[in-house]
């Protein structure tokens, strides 16, 4: 069927127009729609606003560009359990994984070693790590006061540690560390530097740390190399994904078992980090989807009364020659535009509420959360609106082009 | 079939549907040539509006035949229908039937709009017809500002303004006074004179005597003209 454009135009002009006659009538019956709408925006706004901050805390901890090697903590069954606690992480794997990708800009071995650290009558349950000069690096964790450890330190297995803010804190109070000794598994190790606190959430846990040379702890506490984990750091952030393959070939052709090996990179957080948000995004979605379709509903409900009351004008317009896809398409865009201008509304309260959000966020909770709405957000919030105009415009309207211009007219 | 009918109707019935059947026509079979002028009159009841809907292809007939200039109406879709209420035909209502919240203007202009006549051009046919029907002045007025016979004259000009042959008038004097149904009847009667074939539906003889023919129908059937 064919509509002429003059005919189009005025159906545009005269839905326009349609929203203005009762306006708050109008009001009422897009405030579902712009209520759905602004929910959705605000939520996609503050849900990018926490993914974007999450992977930013990540960047700024240094974390985005490391690939950490370790062994699988849990087997299957006993044949497995067998072959992994024959497996380790040794000084050799390190030489192979130094030398297995040229895109390899550090390479830092780490023990754990569980344990309370004492000063005085103090004591401090924090994380005890053996690792080389490079793992401030890797981190990229500062040094506060004093230094880091180096290579000299490792070379002489020397009693020295290097403590995070939190540990300052327990043991020392407001005294300078800095050449205190503390007491871990019978022994004394001095302080020699102390690292920078670590403020944001994702990065807390390094204030927690006691960083020893690794080879200080293979002699003097474990007796043994077995690395709990080994970090590699890429010269970029692209090229992650390239040496964390090469990482792999490297090591699966060392184990026997190549399963005894997890290789974790922050490529994979990431990626799972986009999966919860797009679940986030998902679960949001259908409670937005109800409240449209309840808006939507709303629309119907006006255009029904709308057709109505406008039988005799329907009559009116037929008997000078309008055709019912005519009708069809002016009642249609009414409720198209109804639905649009709820969009907008829906549109302008969301990034509001949104940015209000963010404020009450940092305020109450202290958490910086930007709101950031993309043009993709705002598009799909159009196209939503206008789609539910659509599917909720349709029986009206098709009820509208269907008017009986005699019967209509013979109405008193 | 007679060669310069514009209007042919052969055995035309109509039958209300619904709960209880009315018959509204029987059996009609009529014919109206080129530029006659002509009143249809007949009591209350009789099938006098059921018949001008048919003429006006509002309304498509039960059974028997309509040939509308020389083509047959039945069978056509509704969309042909609605062209040619647009540009074939024009109607007349005794109720005026004008959009009340459209101005005067928009409410004669709204046939071209349906023609796909825009802008200026469009205005300036509709200005030109009210002008014709002596409204210059109230182009602007909407329909509540306007007198029952200025209404009508708006009415008439819409009918007018995308140059039908036929006329169609369903008691186009019933809701005014004489002295003004005279006026209107008058009007009909000029543009009779320029060519366009008319017919009007009224009880009243005086207004029935300005035709030059009148078709008496009672009881949904014709019987006499
Ligand atoms: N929509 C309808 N449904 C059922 N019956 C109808 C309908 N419209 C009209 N009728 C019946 O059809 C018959 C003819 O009606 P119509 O309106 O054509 O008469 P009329 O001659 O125009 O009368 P009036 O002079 O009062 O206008 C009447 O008996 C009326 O009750
Ligand atoms: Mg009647």
């Amino acid at each position: 069927m064919f509509v002429n454009n003059v005919v189009l135009g005025e159906a545009l002009l005269s839905a326009f127009k349609q929203l203005f006659i009762h306006p708050l009538r109008t009001l009422l019956t897009i405030s579902g729609i712009a209520i759905g709408i602004a929910a959705l925006i605000a939520m996609m706004g503050i849900g990018e606003g926490t993914r974007q901050k999450v992977i930013d805390d990540m960047e700024r901890i240094g974390g985005t560009g490391v690939i950490s090697v370790e062994l699988r903590g849990g087997a299957m069954n006993d044949q497995d359990r067998d072959n992994i606690q024959k497996d380790k992480l040794t000084r050799e794997d390190m030489t192979l994984l130094s030398q297995a990708s040229s895109l390899i800009m550090s390479i830092s071995p780490v023990i754990h070693v569980p344990g309370m650290v004492f000063f005085a009558d103090l004591r401090f349950e924090g994380q005890v790590y053996g690792t080389n000069q490079f793992y401030g690096e890797i981190r990229d964790w500062q040094v506060e006061r004093g230094r880091f450890l180096t290579r000299v330190d490792l070379d002489y297995a020397s009693n020295i540690c290097v403590i995070g803010s939190e540990v300052r804190h327990n043991l020392f109070a407001d005294q300078d560390p800095i050449g205190k000794k503390i007491h871990f598994r019978n022994d004394e190790f001095t302080v020699v530097g102390l690292m920078v606190e670590r403020n944001f959430e994702a990065g807390r846990w390094l204030n927690k740390l006691i960083l020893l040379p690794v080879d200080t702890v293979e002699k003097r506490i474990t007796g043994q190399t077995n690395y709990t984990q080994i970090l590699v750091k890429a010269d970029k952030m692209a090229s992650v994904s390239i040496v964390r393959d090469q990482i792999e070939k490297a090591i699966q052709s060392r184990h026997v078992n190549p399963d005894s090996i997890v290789i974790h990179s922050q490529v994979e957080v990431i990626n799972s980090l986009e999966r919860a948000s797009m679940l986030m995004r998902f679960s949001f979605g259908s409670i937005t989807l109800i409240v449209l379709v309840v808006g939507g509903i709303g629309i119907m409900n006006l255009m029904l009364v709308s057709v109505t009351e406008r039988t005799r004008e329907v009559g009116i317009h037929k008997a000078v020659g309008a055709k019912n896809i005519d009708i069809f398409l002016l009642f249609l865009f009414e409720a198209m535009s109804l639905s649009l201008l709820g969009g907008i509304l829906g549109i302008v309260s969301g990034i509001q509420g949104g940015r209000f959000l963010s404020f009450a966020i940092a305020t109450y909770l202290d958490n910086q959360v930007a709101c950031i709405i993309s043009n993709k957000a705002i598009m799909l919030a159009v196209f939503f609106s206008v789609f539910i105009g659509v599917v909720f415009g349709l029986y009206p309207a098709m009820k509208a082009a269907n008017i009986d211009p005699s019967k209509a007219l013979s109405y008193e | 079939m007679n060669k310069s009918a514009v209007i042919e109707l052969d055995n035309i019935c109509y039958t209300y549907g619904g709960g209880k059947q009315v018959f509204a026509l029987q059996n009609i079979s009529l014919s109206i040539g080129s530029g006659e002028f002509v009143a249809i009159s007949g009591p209350s009841g009789s099938g006098k509006s059921t018949l001008m809907h048919i003429l006006g292809c509002m309304l498509t007939p039960t059974s028997g035949g309509y040939c509308l200039l020389a083509e047959e109406v039945a069978g056509r879709t509704a969309s042909q229908m609605a062209q040619i209420r647009n540009s074939t035909i024009g109607f007349v209502f005794q109720n005026f039937n004008l959009l009340p919240r459209a101005s005067a203007l928009k409410n004669v202009e709204l046939p071209l709009i349906y023609a796909g006549i825009a802008g200026r051009k469009r205005k300036a046919r509709a200005l030109d017809v009210l002008t014709r029907v002596g409204l210059a002045a109230r182009v602007s007025h909407h329909p509540n500002e306007l007198s029952g016979g200025e209404k009508q004259r708006v009415a008439i000009a819409r009918a007018i303004v995308s140059k039908p042959k036929i006329l169609l008038a369903d008691e186009p004097t019933g809701n005014l006074d004489r002295a003004t149904g005279k006026a209107i009847i008058a009007m009909l009667k000029e543009l009779a004179a320029d060519g366009m074939t008319i017919i009007y539906v009224s009880h009243d003889l005086e207004m029935v005597a300005e035709a030059t023919r009148s078709i008496h129908i009672v009881d949904s059937r014709v019987v006499g003209g």
